[in-house]
């Protein structure tokens, strides 16, 4: 607490922090030939956001597509080819790496006080593997038209379309291996090299996340790499795997394209909600209400996520026992995540609540996340799922848990850690402002998605009926208004981190290793090794009951 | 929740399972919203500069693991409950042959009469018979809240029940390519002494709708 009343320029510069270049290489090469976690975590970081900016544009563009009914902005052929690549890098290139490879690669040693991830080569192959991966995938923009199958490729349309699919897809699966990598790299970092008195307890909630995470990460993707080298095979040479008419399956597809894409959601959700855990339990100086039930949880939904993936799939002709079963399975996962929520709240039960940036965040992700989680109980159950699947209703409910629960986070978690990463801090006044203008954004955005949707409105409709014109109206402000937030958010963050105030190694009052080095860290993150006595969220000042 | 038209008694249960739904999850919604909201105000650090650690508490954190299991599975039985409506084909029902092709909608009747436009009589039961002729299509009535979607080479069924005369939209919701987004047609109710008529004649018209003693939806 103390470092919080220095005033910035009374902060000693850090020596040797990782930002310094210090080994053989000069210049740009010292970024991209270090093995060093926290740069690797910073260069996903640029590539990511870069990818993220490109699907906002592309989203903003499908919204501006329904200024009026009929199609008249973009030719239908080229509005399919956008929400396409909309889905294709938000999903793949942005939210299922996400946090795990930006974040993760760069608290995750930290917070369990190790000088690194098990294999640093490793983790860089991974970073070349994603760049190849995305490089491939953009590729499939110049080759034979843009694709346009949705970012799911169903067959047999995805079989059919003449465009550049195969090559998509195979980009597709190169990112997945960087994922399989990633996944193995954390789980022996979190296995082997905790610090001494680290016990499993121990471990802070978001590593406890990237745990279960790293798991789904390497039982789930290799089916979907599966999946897809079935599909160039398909289209490459003609094997009728999935064709009916050659004795093949086309729901055989959905199957294995859902056995990893419905875990892939929790791939994108297990880290925010432990990042949810971290900031809860600094900005509420106690500590948190139901560690064992938090962390538990997390494998919980980790491992029930394998089992529900047919809720994708309940108007696609399954036998009604399929049906029924994955309905029963889909509402038990709820269970978890609703266990979460309830101790996230409690956490906040006489705690000495700052809301500072961060923690606003939280508050927000709190009241998206519940909108996102709770509209998934109405697609979990059967006859409310046969009238609303494919409409607007579960594109709200998904932009709902992924963006307004995920990346929520994954912003709040920028403004967590910012001040760590850099050692500077930005405007926290125009940061909450900016907060507020952004969640008002987001709920005109898609909450008349929900309305639509019950109403009947389709997704992936390049036109609709006039009878939905004010709901797509407000929703197309309400991108302006999410764009404009985003846009002041990027720019006091890329500011703060480069000429904002220093401060100090722990300018939150947080009680996890990473705040008990200097900010920026040094190379080896730590002068010495940690020693770990207490549990995580230990606040010294705290009464105990 | 009565944002659109009952169709039919099907269309009714769905929207009570919605119903219920969505009042248990807005009365869910509120009560950690508001006690969150609460707690920022009541313990800011200003006015409750030390916090108190608690750990945990089972005897609660069993409550709200019990609580919300109840009322899941209460969630779940009704909607497989209401969904049953629409996959049990009762012996009455009239099949209808619904083909989807890219971009359109085709149906075949049991005599072999084949249209554009959907006819059915009302009150009648219909086991609509869906295949799609090329790549997944789905088959969806917003106003009876059904849709089901239609293979290559399967067959799929699904039961509409019309009580109401009237046109309804059919449209298509499984992405399907370009024009995806225009594939759609109507399905009319007609009272069944027309539909019998109709299907009965040797001639190829499609049946002359009488607007005026019809309830027009959307």
């Amino acid at each position: 607490m103390a470092d919080i009343a220095l005033p910035p320029q009374d902060i000693p510069v850090v020596e040797g922090s990782y930002l310094e270049n210090t080994g053989k290489h000069k210049g740009l090469a010292a970024w991209l030939l270090s093995t060093d976690h926290k740069r690797i975590g910073i260069m996903y970081m640029i590539m990511l956001f870069s990818f993220f900016s490109v699907g906002v544009v592309l989203g903003i563009l499908l919204r501006l597509e329904m200024i009026s009914p009929g199609g008249k902005l973009f030719p239908p052929q080229v509005y399919n080819a956008l929400f396409t690549l909309h889905g294709v890098i938000m999903i793949f290139l942005f939210v299922i790496p996400g946090i795990p490879v930006t974040l993760g690669n760069f608290f995750l040693p930290l917070q369990i006080g190790a000088r690194d991830v098990a294999f640093p080569r490793l983790n860089l192959f991974s970073f070349y593997l994603y760049i190849i991966g995305a490089a491939v995938i953009l590729t499939a923009l110049f080759v034979n038209g843009l694709p346009d199958t949705g970012w799911t490729f169903y067959v047999p349309y995805s079989l059919r379309t003449t465009t550049g699919v195969t090559i998509a897809v195979f980009g597709v699966f190169i990112v997945g291996f960087s994922s399989i990598l990633t996944g193995i790299n954390f789980l022996t970092t979190i296995h082997r090299l905790r610090a001494p008195g680290m016990t499993w307890f121990k471990m802070p909630l978001f590593v406890w996340a990237l745990y279960a995470t790293s798991w789904v990460q390497i039982i789930a993707t290799p089916v979907l790499a599966i999946t897809l080298l079935l599909i160039v095979i398909s289209r490459v040479f003609g094997v009728g795997i999935f064709n009916a008419a050659a004795g093949g399956d086309p729901v055989l597809y959905q199957h294995l394209f859902w056995i990893y894409s419905h875990p892939a959601v929790y791939i994108m959700i297990l880290p925010p909600m432990g990042i949810v855990s971290e900031i809860i339990a600094t900005f509420t100086r106690r500590t948190i209400f139901g560690y064992k039930a938090i962390a538990m949880s997390s494998l919980a939904i980790a491992f029930i996520g394998y089992l529900v993936w047919g809720h994708h799939m309940f108007v696609a002709g399954m036998s009604q026992q399929a049906d029924m079963i994955f309905s029963f399975l889909t509402f038990l996962v709820a269970i978890p995540s609703g266990i979460k929520v309830f101790n996230w709240v409690a956490s906040m039960y006489k705690g000495s609540i700052d809301p500072q940036p961060p923690f606003l965040f939280v508050m927000a992700f709190m009241v998206l996340f519940s909108i996102g989680g709770l509209s998934g109980l109405v697609l979990g159950s059967l006859a409310t799922d046969v009238h609303l699947t494919a409409t607007y209703f579960v594109v709200a409910h998904f932009h709902y848990i992924i963006f307004g629960g995920g990346v929520f986070i994954f912003f709040g978690a920028l403004h967590y850690w910012l001040p760590k990463m850099f050692g500077r801090m930005y405007d926290k006044k125009i940061a909450s402002w900016d907060l507020l203008v952004m969640f008002i954004g987001f709920n005109l955005l898609y909450f008349p998605m929900f309305i639509m949707g019950y109403e009947g409105m389709p997704r992936r409709y390049f036109t609709y009926l006039p009878q939905f014109e004010t709901m797509q109206h407000i929703s197309i402000v309400g991108s302006w208004i999410l764009v404009a937030g985003l846009i002041v958010m990027f720019v006091n963050l890329i500011h703060g981190s480069i000429k904002g105030p220093r401060v100090g190694p722990n300018p939150w009052g947080g009680t996890t290793l990473e705040w008990k080095t200097a900010s920026p860290p040094t190379h080896e993150n730590f002068e010495e090794e940690p020693v770990v006595i207490h549990e995580p969220y230990y606040h010294e000042e705290a009464l105990t009951r | 929740m009565r944002l659109l038209p009952y169709a039919l008694n099907h269309a009714q249960a769905v929207d009570d399972v919605m119903r219920f739904i969505v009042i248990s999850s807005i009365i869910l919604f509120l009560i950690v919203i508001v006690t969150m909201v609460v707690f920022v105000f009541k313990y800011n650090h200003k006015r409750n500069p030390r916090a108190t650690s608690i750990p945990g508490n089972v005897p609660l954190e069993i409550f709200w693991t019990v609580v919300p299991t109840v009322l899941v599975l209460a969630m779940f039985y009704v909607g497989w409950e209401a969904y049953l409506q629409i996959r049990t084909v009762p012996k009455n029902a009239m099949p209808v042959k619904v083909f989807a092709r890219q971009w359109s909608f085709s149906f075949e009747y049991m005599n072999g009469k084949r249209t554009d436009t959907l006819y059915v009589p009302k009150g009648r039961p219909i086991d609509c018979l869906i295949k799609s002729l090329d790549v997944i299509h789905s088959f969806y009535l917003p106003a009876f809240r059904e849709k089901q979607d239609a293979l290559p080479d399967r067959v799929r069924h699904m039961v509409v029940i019309p009580e109401h005369l009237g046109i309804f939209d059919v449209v298509c919701t499984q992405y399907c390519g370009l024009d995806h987004a225009l594939m759609k047609t109507k399905m009319i109710v007609l009272p069944d002494t027309t539909f019998d008529r109709w299907i009965n004649s040797s001639s190829t018209a499609e049946p002359k709708v009488a607007l005026g003693d019809s309830t027009i939806y959307f």
